[in-house]
Order: structure tokens, then sequence, then C-alpha cells
């Protein structure tokens, strides 16, 4: 019995009344802001750790049948499919141990992933099924690498044209663009304290919100930044969100979706889930605080409550519901939010 | 007889296996009370003052209430209410000697917060004249404004990377000598670092206070408090009252303990003040 439920019984027999009569029942965690509001399931993807090990799930995609993968850093099962009920269906790759980002395009009616892993410092697309289809090894031709070791690649994004955009955000900063085929077509970003530089572009995906004006949005985890440039790497702006480390943008309807590994300071184990609507504005973060804007500036963001450790990515479903995987979470499996 | 009892018992563990992982898992929404709230943030003007300091403390979630304390009596759900629409106002607390408030988060649904603890320190002037020297010299990535940052009164945060108030050092022994320029009477003196396992920042595993060739004191690790806990410490080292005309801190550091990945490998020790409380 905990505390609560204690003392929700002392009440109840004060008054005389049989417990029977009135069973307590526990109000449901809602969590998030305005439209954007959400109860909590901690088990969804609970599995056998014996039979399929997680490490750190670094990312979530949902692919053309429905189903729910995530990317894991444990080489016995590197991608868990399930159904959007939680159900197991399927597991498969051994040989990426360092996992880290995940990207779905659709090429001809057919998925495909595309796979970054720091420690192997490469890119790898693969089938939905598995079978590795192209690899894009460290970018020497574009004279800012010497050796493999420096290039430790977090994500792609993949245009309609199949053009690759590759962030070395755990490396030395640059963006790498590539044509379908793996050729590289052009760098920008890299370190430094330019508006164009980064310290940690964590994360990138297409913005087509505006279908006349398609563009790159960029995390700047470090310096708590979302940052826009051209499909030709112009540096367009930033969307400042104090406070908020956030891994990957996430576009879903007008809305984008971002995991938030760590707040305030950047303390360990506060993280939350942060969307921002059409305007670039954070409207909901469930797991923090409540946003606020003064003078057109977002006030700093911080956890309120302990839901989340390390949200490291996040996956909408149509329904709305979101799939939050967790680094560095001790071992445990994505929690789904509920919209309501 | 005895493979039919194998074959029913594989049968079984096999059907249970299957079924486990194979049948559509129930939605389990998770009640409010199995959530704790945060403590509550701390805004404050300075942690170590000369004359007064001023703090406010914020959680801006529906329905949630801040208690705290400030004269060192744990604080509960019965502690004083601090009303958060002061600290919007721009009300705050008013701390004008060492003080440590503790605070919580309540909330009608979820698990009270953990106890934040932050002490104040009224800082005496004992510093303004004196000369202090460090041997060696901090990692160059972490060298802050060299010894300077030792007593400004500035602390660093806990992000300590590419913050210029903390000085590093992964050495076994940081001396810091202190020339006070005149008698100064003393019976203690605290030195703020930081821990950070992940980041291999400990605390120390001995702190010595010499005068000349002569040892005054020392303390041990067995005396910090939750050394494991990430953040910032203050360790205090108490003494006789004497005289100083100069004093020697001798910062030792252990190696990293086994089961860390770093064993083997010197701990790096973080300072970012040594001062003395005012009377």
């Amino acid at each position: 019995m905990n505390r609560r439920t204690f003392l929700k019984t002392q009440s109840t027999l004060a008054l005389g009344i049989p417990l029977l009569q009135m069973p307590y029942k526990n109000k449901d965690l809602v969590i998030g802001h305005n439209n954007h509001q959400y109860k909590v399931d901690l088990n969804w993807g609970a599995l056998n750790a014996t039979f399929y090990p997680v490490k750190d799930c670094h990312e979530m995609v949902q692919d053309s049948q429905g189903r729910i993968l995530l990317l894991t850093n444990h080489t016995k099962n590197n991608i868990i499919i399930y159904s959007k009920s939680g159900q197991l269906l399927e597991t498969w790759g051994t040989e990426y141990p360092g996992a880290h980002g995940l990207s779905l395009h659709v090429e001809n009616g057919e998925d495909f992933l595309y796979i970054t892993d720091y420690e192997r410092h490469e890119v790898i697309k693969t089938t939905i099924d598995g079978k590795v289809v192209m690899t894009l090894a460290y970018p020497k031709e574009s004279g800012k690498y010497e050796k493999p070791e420096q290039y430790l690649p977090t994500e792609t994004a993949i245009a309609d044209n199949g053009d690759i955009y590759v962030a070395d955000g755990y490396g030395e900063q640059y963006i790498l663009h590539y044509n379908a085929k793996g050729e590289l077509r052009n760098v920008f970003g890299g370190k430094g304290s330019g508006p164009e530089h980064f310290h940690n572009a964590h994360g990138i995906c297409i913005d087509k919100r505006d279908p006349e004006n398609p563009c790159l949005l960029i995390t700047e985890r470090q310096q708590n930044k979302l940052k826009r440039f051209s499909l030709d790497g112009k540096y367009l702006s930033s969307i400042d969100l104090p406070g908020a480390f956030i891994c990957r943008p996430v576009i879903h309807g007008k809305e984008v979706y971002l995991a938030t590994i760590w707040s305030g300071d950047g303390s360990e184990g506060t993280g939350f889930v942060s969307i921002l609507d059409e305007q670039n504005r954070l409207v909901s973060a469930p797991g923090a605080c409540t946003p606020r804007y003064v003078n057109g500036l977002l006030q700093p963001m911080y956890k309120a409550l302990d839901v989340f450790h390390h949200p490291h990515d996040v996956c909408v479903d149509e329904e709305g519901s979101i799939y939050v995987a967790q680094w560095n979470a001790g071992n445990t499996y994505p929690i789904k939010l509920i919209r309501v | 007889m005895m493979w039919r009892y194998l074959l029913c018992f594989a049968v079984v563990v096999l059907s249970c296996h299957s079924t486990k992982e194979l049948a559509a898992p129930k939605q389990h929404m998770a009640s409010a009370n199995t959530f704790q709230l945060m403590p509550p943030k701390i805004r404050t003007d300075a942690i170590l003052f000369r004359e007064k300091t001023k703090a406010d403390l914020a959680m801006d979630f529906p329905d949630a209430k801040i208690r705290y304390t400030l004269d060192g009596s744990p604080v509960d759900q019965q502690s004083l209410l601090y009303n958060l629409s002061d600290s919007q106002a721009g009300n705050t607390i008013t701390i004008e000697q060492s003080v440590t408030l503790q605070a919580i988060v309540t909330h009608p649904d979820c698990q009270p917060s953990k106890v934040l603890v932050q002490p104040f320190y009224k800082v005496s002037n004992v510093f303004d004249q004196a000369n202090i020297t460090l041997l060696p010299s901090a990692d160059a990535r972490y060298a802050g404004n060299g010894v300077e940052s030792l007593t400004d009164l500035q602390k660093g945060s806990d992000q300590f990377r590419g913050n210029p108030r903390w000085l590093g050092f992964q050495k076994d022994t940081v001396t810091i000598q202190i020339d006070f320029a005149k008698e100064t009477t003393l019976e203690s003196i605290i030195v703020s670092t930081l821990a950070n396992e992940s980041a291999w920042i400990f605390l120390p595993g001995r702190v010595e206070i010499w005068e000349g060739e002569e040892q005054i004191t020392f303390v041990e690790k067995e005396n910090w408090k939750d050394p494991s806990r990430s953040g910032s410490h203050f360790i205090t080292i108490p003494f006789q009252k004497r005289d100083f005309q100069k004093m020697t801190i001798k910062v030792l550091s252990d190696p990293l303990p086994k089961g860390h990945n770093g064993y083997g490998y010197i701990a790096w020790f973080f300072v970012d003040e040594i001062f003395v409380v005012a009377d």
C-alpha cells in the first residue's frame, strides 16, 4: 500500500463506508499541454530481455505497413519490429554496434532504411528486412576528414529525389549531401561559432510543410536550437528552445516533434518531449513545465515530472500517439504516449 | 516414459515463450501517483555573497505547490508554502546570512519531489588581498580564469564543459598556496568542488591543510556526504582556530575505482571556489 492509497483508505474508513463499495481508482496520468495531451503506457514495448535485449533505444520509425521499428545498439537484435499495440513481430540485425540513426524512405513503392552507425563510421541503406543495398563509407572525398575515426554520423534525411543528407553530429559536425547513388554533392556546416556552424548537429530532417520552400531542419543539441538550412546548404534561420537539448526533428502533419534528452543546465535524467506548432512555437512539452513565451521568447524549459529519463527519439503514428525511445535508460523499452 | 515427460515439458516451455511474445500486450495506462515531481527550480543572484542575495523558486506545473524551510529543519508538506505568484511578481526570498534552503514540490495526484538542498554562504573577505598560486596549473580544457576563478564568488554550473568558472585537474596532487599578506585568523575553509562519475570527476580522496612544514589537519573521503551525487559539493575543512600568514591546501585525488570504465586512471578534480564563511 503506498502513501496515497493509505491516506485514501483512512478517510474512507472515517466515513464508515465499507471499502468494497468504494474501490479507490488511481487517476491516469495525463501529460502535455494545449491540444497535445497524452496518457502514458509504460509497458508498451516491454519484452523478455533474455531473448530480445536492448541497450540504448536510439530511434524509431513507422513503415508503410504501419509497423513500428526500433533501432537499438544491442547487436543481438539491432532492429525490433512491433505492431502499434506493442506486439513483437520480428527482429533482425547483428552488425550495427554503433546503431544510432534510423530513417525510412519509400522508393518506387518499397520501404528502405538508412542506418547511421558511428562505430562503423558508415551509413548503411537496407531493405525493410535488413538486406544491405548500399553503404556510404566515411567521406574522404570531401577533403574534411583524414581517417574514418573522425566521422561519427548520427542521422540521415532523405529527399524525394533520393538525395541523402548525413549529419556528422558526434564527429566534425559537417552535413554531407549525397545524390541517390551515394556520390557526394555538397558539404556544409562544420564546427565553429557562426550561425551556420554546429557543436552537436545531432538530428536532421526535411521540412516540406511549406511545399514551395522545402528546407532542412537540423538540431543543434548543445545550443538548444533548431537550425533551418536550404537544401543546397545555405543557413536560413534558427529557432531557440532554451533549456531543451533536442535530438532529432520529426515532422508529423504541421507539427515538429522532438525527443529532448536533457533540460535546464543539461543534468542527467532531465528529459522530456517537445512539440512545435506550424509556426515553430513550443506548444506542448510532455513531462516538462508549461511552455511560456514572454515578448516572443520561450522561457527556459525544465523537466517537471519524472516520466522520462533520456528521450532520444520519437515516432508519431497516424492516431497521433507518440512512441518514445530512450538512450541510457537502464536497458528499458520504448514508452507509448496515447493522445487524449 | 521419460521421453514423453520431456516432450510434454518442451511443448509447455515453447508454448509459454511464443504466447508471451506474440499475444497483443494489454494497454496499461500509468497512474499519476506512479510518478514523482521534480524538485523546484531555483534562481538566485548568487550562492556565495558578501552582503545579501536573493533566490526564487519555480515549478510551472498545474496544481503543484512548493514548501520550504530556511532554518535547517527538514522540509515536509506542512512547511512554509512558497507563493508561486511571488516569483512571477519578482518577490524573492532575501538571504542575509549563511543558510541552507530546503524545498519540495507537492501535488494532489503525484508523488512529492525529492528535497532540493541549496546552501548559501555569506563569504568573508579574507581572500581579497591574498596572493594565490596553483601547482600545477589547471588542464588547458578546464582552465577557467586561472587562480582568479577561485575567489571571484562565481559558482560553476553542473554543466561544466565550456564553463569558465571551473578549474579541472587530472593529477594525483593539486597544491593551492595562499599568502594572506597579513596575519589572518581562521578556523575552517571550504572547497567548492564537483562530482560527475560518468565524466570521471570525483570528490578528492583527501584534503590537507598545511602551514609551512606543519600539517594542521586533513579530511578524507570517508567524511564526504553522498559523494557519488552528481553536481556541486562543498567540502568543509575545520581546524583549531589559529593565525595564518600563509596556508597550503593539498588536494589528493584517488585513482578511479574498480568497476568504473576508467579504472586505474587518476580521477579528475574540479574546483570553482575556495572561501571562508563570514561571522
